[in-house]
């Protein structure tokens, strides 16, 4: 029944965004409102669709409905209600589902929310937005259907995989990370609408701030808790291994920064029109590419579905979106062009374009990286690996100086600024940024990286933190107000400017937190028999017993250690292991974390005595300002929302998503 | 960007294009091993029976040196195909080696009483023979001339076209066999 | 936490292999010998030069990790062997070389710079030096345009925004 149902209402869908394809097209060459609002009405159409299929796939999972196939595939009945609902996104077929319902939902709600727009370019980006669900819908509808039926029908199934069943985080980090991802297709939709209607000034820049940066928060957010589930279920003390399906997350991550930064620079400045589109277009084909690789089986990586008749149909979308916008770009070349100009070298517009070289130099090498392996192996067939070694020697110079440009940046004048005006704005952040360093340095630090993080750390937050006072200051002057009073006036009235101050402050806290990670992080494994313990710096580990328990879905090996920091107690941690049916000789670890302010105490499980439970290997790995990735995570979170919140006095009552029709001006 | 150079711009996307298409098309569990036409790396095991044996006891013979474990579902596929080996050649002249890898000794031997055993198998233990010889898991196996020389690394569970072919190349002389180092079907 | 159904491990383990039915070998621990007392000593210092020579490595049978983080038989054997080799007083390079010989150069992490493998090098440095001399001509064109064109304030302490926010709130 619910075969039929979501076959059908996948169908729909696509025949639906064939309709919204032609019609947005076609009402946007021939600037016809009536064929405009079929265009709306057609991805109202295709949403609902998709809603159905979503709906009947939950359906289906939780009432274990075994004749539809995905959940003959991924369901069993022993499967908690929680994990059998996230298993939608646990294999190639519900995932690529999930997906085109956040994009269905996506282009409704840019329907929805500039129905009062009379933009030229709505209608080409409404068209771009169902091609792109042609796409989409159709792979749903075809070649990954999960709702084949199956007959006779199963009575049980052999559950999702046990790695994405094992953690609860599963149910946030693909969401967040779809969300993000997909919805980069809106600005990008919004470019070749531009491109289409020939109608490149600054437009579409606007109309689109806030699909940037929401899509951005989500991709930015979903790395981060991916980054936490790897660490909470992997077992190896680890959160990035720079695999390549980390990597295609990272991608479009890096690119959408960089854009996110130089549309600025138009918007101000009417420059950089051609690299904006560029960038936005790599954006789009980066989450592609990254799509591609997680579902095509072309490199060997934890994350990667099976491989299957997928990857040729989306090696072929790629190929089509890439030809397509960049003969758009080519063809609109003479539009494109406009005369930049630049009153001074030190001025944020400069700082900006600076910023953008760095994000492309990381782009190329992260992507390179990634994809060099098969450019050897398609040039003389032999095998090499690129890996964390790599990435880690590439990235951490390029990474320290973006951190560096996070300080310049937003403390630079727009235009041109006199010396003495530097000095004034960099003297405080330069002498904090060495009086930390050298503060590193006096409590024994030696290592260089570590000690230049630190000290641009110190630099990138007195930078912040001065803009902050002076915003505050420039209020309390203008209106008399208390200095909290001010502090929630620049926060709500300006919200884009000091909401992004406080995304900085968490990146940097994240790359503080990394670099301490990185740096002072060490690990023991060793076998114990009952009663003895390990020491590991202020730390001492001992054993105390393993035993076993089942539990529906799986069989659960729990051991307790007590543990003990510079002689204090720290009560019983219990590292375990669970042994799910499908794949009994490969457990999945569950790591026991205990967090302090300055870091992680985490040990795994490793081996066990079968026989008489008398010994057990541990893995015990001291992991310092690991807290502070997530908490880094938290305030880039709050950041982005600021950032995105309507501006309480040009927008009195509307909607969060609102946006003035013509873009509002900020 | 302005002349007519600016059509060259998506010809630019091509080269990187191709290398996903090569991605698709190419086998991804195929492993070049540095061994071919190198010395074997010698071991000196002790056997399943607990007698002891050595590469250099078998000098003079071609080796099909097969990497397998009682937990290996596509070794008990390859199985039968190396019982045929076995028995295929006159002793003096080929000699099939089993590596026991990574398993107990008890449950290899309920293996092989389950799906008969005419040849011989050595122990592994700590896997150091498999590190030696560069494995990536099981089943593996390792073609040997006469002289100690890898001529061959097959990946996955060996099929009879792939033993006969280069069993009897490297019976007829030296040299590289014929016949690509491909690998096999799916198990 | 539900103890309620302890059972022996074995017992346990037992009936979640059945299926295939050999798996006992795994996640089976062996005793060492003077394992307890562990403490910060020369022991610890061996630990750490093999775990940096083992994140260099990539675990064989895994896809993607390397043998440091793998717990699978196969890496640690390969984090024992490297142990051994390092107390018979061979040097990172000496026992890298060893894995290559027998895995080719797939097995090391970042790739050897000969031959092809140096592009994944020079590729990215190439790109960032053009980058920055083509960065270098675009604002010597731009600065030259410019100079006459609009020589206006710089602008003070108050972001443009600010000063909009500003005259809006004076003309309240």
């Amino acid at each position: 029944m619910i075969s039929q149902i979501g076959s059908a209402a996948v169908m729909a869908a696509w025949l639906g965004s064939a309709a919204l394809a032609v019609l947005g097209l076609a009402a946007g060459f021939r600037r016809s409102p009536e064929l405009l609002r079929g265009a709306k009405y057609a991805a109202g159409f295709v949403f609902l669709a998709m809603a159905t299929a979503i709906a009947g796939m939950e359906w289906a999972l939780l009432s274990h409905d075994f004749s539809v196939e995905y959940v003959a595939h991924v369901g069993s009945r022993e499967t908690p209600a929680y994990y059998s609902a996230i298993s939608l996104w646990s294999s190639l077929e519900g995932s690529i589902l999930f997906w085109a319902f956040i994009l269905a939902g996506y282009t409704a709600l840019v329907v929805f929310v500039q129905r009062r727009s009379t933009s030229r370019l709505l209608p080409f980006a409404l068209g771009v937005l169902g091609v792109i669900g042609l796409f989409f819908y159709g792979l749903v509808a075809t070649v990954a259907n999960p709702f084949g039926a199956v007959f006779p029908v199963p009575i049980n199934g052999p559950g999702p995989n046990p790695l994405l069943q094992n953690h609860p985080l599963m149910g946030l980090h693909p969401p967040l990370l779809y969300l993000g991802l997909v919805g980069l297709a809106v600005p990008f939709a919004f470019a070749i609408a531009a491109l289409l209607s020939g109608k490149v000034d600054e437009e579409w820049i606007r109309t689109t701030r806030r699909w940037t940066i929401t899509p951005w928060a989500f991709l930015t957010l979903g790395i981060i808790a991916g980054a936490w589930w790897s660490y909470e279920v992997l077992g190896w003390g680890g959160y990035w291994a720079w695999d390549p399906v980390e990597n295609a997350s990272f991608l479009p991550w890096l690119t959408a920064t960089a854009f996110l930064h130089s549309v600025m620079v138009q918007e101000r400045r009417g420059m950089l029109k051609t690299w904006n589109l560029t960038l936005i277009v790599g954006t789009f084909l980066l989450t592609l590419f990254g799509t591609f690789l997680t579902r095509s089986g072309v490199l060997d990586s934890v994350h990667a579905f099976s491989e299957g008749t997928i990857g040729p149909l989306f090696l072929g979308f790629i190929a089509f979106v890439t030809l397509v916008s960049l003969t758009l770009i080519a063809w609109r070349a003479d539009r494109l062009h406009a005369p930049g100009s630049l009153d001074g070298v030190v001025s944020r517009e400069s700082s900006f374009i600076l910023n953008n070289l760095i994000f492309a130099a990381f782009t190329f090498t992260v992507l390179l990286g990634t994809t060099f392996p098969l450019i050897i192996e398609a040039i003389n067939g032999d095998r090499v690996s690129v890996g964390p070694p790599y990435f880690n020697m590439v990235s951490v110079p390029l990474g320290l100086l973006l951190l560096f440009l996070m300080g310049v940046g937003p403390a630079l004048p727009w235009r041109r600024t006199t010396a003495k005006q530097l000095r004034r704005t960099f003297m405080l952040p330069v002498a904090i940024g060495f009086i930390v360093a050298a503060t590193g340095f006096a409590v024994g630090i030696r290592k260089p990286y570590p000690l230049i993080t630190f000290g641009f750390a110190g630099f990138v937050m007195t930078t912040i933190v001065t803009e902050f006072g002076k915003g505050i200051a420039a209020r309390r002057r203008i209106s008399g107000v208390g200095f909290l009073r001010g502090l929630g006036q620049i926060l709500t009235r300006n919200n884009r400017r000091y909401g992004g101050y406080i995304v900085h402050a968490g990146i940097v806290v994240i790359i503080v937190a990394l670099a301490v990670s990185g740096t002072w992080r060490f690990e023991r494994e060793a076998t114990l028999r009952q009663g003895e313990h390990m020491v590991l710096g202020e730390y001492t580990v001992q054993f105390d017993s393993v035993w076993a328990y089942e539990e529906p879905h799986r069989v659960v090996v729990s051991s307790a250690f007590t543990a003990t920091r510079k002689g204090r107690m720290l009560g019983t941690i219990e590292p375990r292991m669970n042994f799910y049916s499908q794949q009994p000789n490969e457990p999945v670890a569950t790591p026991a974390v205990r967090s302090f302010v300055d870091g992680d105490l985490y040990l795994t499980l490793m081996a066990f005595d079968r026989d008489n439970a008398a010994f057990a290997t541990v893995r015990v790995i001291v992991n310092p300002g690991v807290p502070w990735l997530w908490i880094g995570g938290m305030i880039i979170g709050i950041g982005a929302i600021l950032s995105v919140a309507p501006q309480r006095h040009r927008t009195p009552a509307a909607s969060a998503f609102a946006i003035a029709p013509t873009g509002d001006s900020s | 960007m302005r002349g007519r150079a600016r059509w060259l711009l998506p010809l630019a996307a091509i080269p990187a294009l191709g290398i996903l298409l090569f991605g698709l098309v190419r086998n991804p569990d195929f492993f070049p091993t540095p061994f071919i036409g190198q010395p074997a790396p010698a071991w000196h095991l002790e056997t399943l029976e607990g007698d002891s044996l050595s590469l250099d006891e078998l000098q003079g013979k071609v080796v099909l040196l097969n990497f397998w474990a009682s937990w290996c579902i596509p070794c008990r596929a390859e199985h039968s195909v190396l019982m045929r080996a076995a028995s295929a050649w006159p002793e003096e002249d080929v000699q099939v080696v089993g590596v026991v890898y990574d398993d107990r000794p008890a449950n290899a031997q309920r293996f092989l009483d389950q799906l008969g055993n005419d040849w011989r198998h050595v122990l592994d233990p700590g896997i150091r023979t498999a590190i030696d010889y560069g494995v990536h898991g099981v089943p593996e196996s390792f073609f040997i001339d006469r002289d100690g020389t890898v001529r061959m690394k097959y990946i996955g569970p060996l099929t009879w076209n792939a033993v006969k072919t280069n069993v009897d190349s490297l019976l007829a002389g030296p040299g590289i066999p014929a016949g690509e180092p491909d690998t096999p079907a799916e198990e | 936490m539900n103890r309620s159904r302890q059972l022996g491990l074995a017992a346990v383990l037992l009936a979640v292999a059945a299926p295939v039915g050999a798996q006992e070998r795994l996640f089976e621990a062996q005793p060492q010998e003077d394992t307890s007392l562990l403490t910060d000593t020369a022991a610890a210092v061996l630990d750490g030069r093999a775990a940096e020579i083992a994140a260099q490595l990539r675990c064989p049978v895994c896809s993607g990790q390397s043998v440091l983080e793998s717990n699978s038989s196969i890496a640690q054997e390969m984090q024992a062997v490297i142990r051994e080799r390092l107390g018979q007083g061979e040097n990172e390079e000496q026992i890298l070389s060893y894995f290559v010989a027998s895995y080719g150069d797939w097995i090391i992490l970042k790739p050897r710079p000969i031959g092809l493998n140096l592009l994944v090098y020079i590729l990215p440095a190439i790109g960032l030096v053009f980058g920055t001399g083509w960065l270098i001509m675009l604002f010597k064109k731009w600065s030259s345009g410019a100079a006459t064109a609009e020589s206006q304030e710089a602008s003070s302490d108050l972001d443009d925004e600010d000063e909009r926010w500003l005259r809006d709130a004076m003309r309240r």
